[in-house]
């Protein structure tokens, strides 16, 4: 046996490995920059960058979405200067009786979404300041509590049933994923709620009929519904 | 220096254990970095998307799947070189074979790393992802250990199984915390 095998296959292994990072690194620089508008986009150019996020890879799709905020950023990272007033950017998830419910707040404002899997979903949207959520929904759904960067707690109504909530904080990639599009002149809407422990729960509506997608790829934000390729992004309240 | 009989019983050859320290020490510390860069690391989930397969996800799955196959070769022309295969005729390209499947083993786990670590990060948030991420670091300390004691002399004779068995248990943790997991959970498929 060679002397040198074992330690060429080390540094082998290395310069590999430095490669790899340095083309992610690359990856996530050139993602997070100001994006070319694919066609028929208005992409916000220099995205606030607080913190790298999950980037869809852009495809041909006619999206109407832009570019991710910091919608999943760490709960622990507090980024807003007047503190005092609107509650942590962050993403909230969690189950309940009713479905899975995931909450995503930047600047003061928030989304959250509310699903079963199988027929229910509820998409709810308000503002998140000194500490309290009051989100309100299509059909009477509302969702009201308290928020501190470590949980929510409160209530949420849907289909005129009201039950408790407490979620916990949660970390990319885990959180709320939204993806909005229109195939074939009807609009599509799907939303995904990725638990810590890599479980999802997910639904789409497609011109207001409701329908199953397929799993969203977390590094991607791909996922399928009714056979068309999607491109889903965190959820982003200030939209 | 104590002689190059390496099945000599520890209390004969304290040199023996003194040549263990450094490569035991190096490998430890590269276990020990991977999992405080992984901690430390803001994950980003970013993924590269290699054709044919339907996510970077599957690239990792089916790569360590690669990476667990041969792993297996290691462990049979482990087993052979130690003529611990009896009745078998062991042939002479056994050495050969050992060395480039690990080769190719190794090789093929550093991109799941790379991306496990870069886009995912060391994670604790279940018991499946926790294993992981600690058979993860392991893996690679072991395997550093072992390639720096290959070409050592005056080990103690179970220098190298043992870290070669190491890395073995290792990366059949991660196949089946990850892969396995992914093929009972999503699907059989590229």
């Amino acid at each position: 046996m060679k002397r040198n095998g074992p330690l060429l296959t080390l540094l082998t292994g290395i310069v590999v490995a430095a490669v790899l990072f340095l083309l992610s690194m690359q990856a996530t620089r050139s993602s997070t920059a100001a994006r070319p508008a694919p066609a028929g986009q208005l992409a916000s150019a220099a995205a606030p960058r607080a913190g790298a996020g999950v980037v869809p890879v852009p495809d041909g799709t006619p999206a109407s979405q832009r570019p991710p905020g910091s919608a999943t950023a760490p709960a622990t990272v507090d980024k807003q200067p007047l503190a005092q007033r609107a509650a942590p950017d962050g993403t909230w998830a969690g189950r309940l009786k009713p479905g899975v419910l995931a909450i995503s707040v930047k600047d003061g404002k928030a989304i959250a979404y509310l699903c079963d899997g199988r027929k229910t979903e509820a998409w709810l949207k308000g503002p998140a300041r000194d500490g309290r959520l009051d989100l309100a929904g299509k059909n009477g759904a509302a969702l009201t509590g308290t928020i501190d960067k470590e949980r929510v707690e409160g209530k949420v109504t849907i289909a005129g049933r009201t039950s408790d909530v407490e979620v916990g904080a949660v970390r990319k990639p885990s959180g709320l994923y939204r993806a909005a599009t229109d195939v074939r002149g009807a609009k599509l809407v799907g939303g995904w709620i990725v638990l810590e422990n890599g479980t999802q729960v997910g639904l789409a509506t497609v011109g207001g009929r409701l329908a199953r997608p397929s799993e969203v790829d977390v590094t991607t934000g791909r996922a399928t519904v009714d056979g068309t390729t999607v491109t889903a992004a965190p959820a982003d309240p200030t939209r | 220096m104590q002689g190059a009989d390496s099945t000599g019983s520890p209390a004969a050859h304290p040199a023996g254990y003194a040549t263990l320290l450094v490569p035991v020490l190096i490998g430890g510390l590269v276990a020990i970095t991977i999992g405080v860069y992984g901690n430390l690391h803001a994950p980003t989930g970013i993924g590269v998307n290699l054709a044919g397969f339907s996510s970077p996800l599957t690239v990792k799955v089916w790569l360590t799947t690669v990476a667990a196959t041969l792993a297996l070769v290691q462990l049979c022309s482990a087993l052979a070189m130690y003529g611990r295969l009896p009745k078998v005729r062991v042939p002479s390209w056994t050495g050969g074979l050992h060395r480039w499947s690990g080769r190719a083993a190794f090789l093929c786990t550093v991109p799941v790393a790379v991306h496990c670590l870069y886009a995912l990060g060391l994670r604790f948030s279940d018991p499946r992802t926790l294993l992981h991420s600690l058979a993860g670091c392991l893996f690679f300390g072991a395997f550093t250990t072992k390639m720096l004691l290959l070409p050592r002399a005056g080990l103690p004779g179970w220098a190298v199984p043992i870290a070669g068995a190491m890395t073995f248990t290792a990366l059949v943790v991660l196949w089946l915390s990850s892969s396995l997991w992914f093929f009972t959970t999503t699907g059989f498929r590229l």
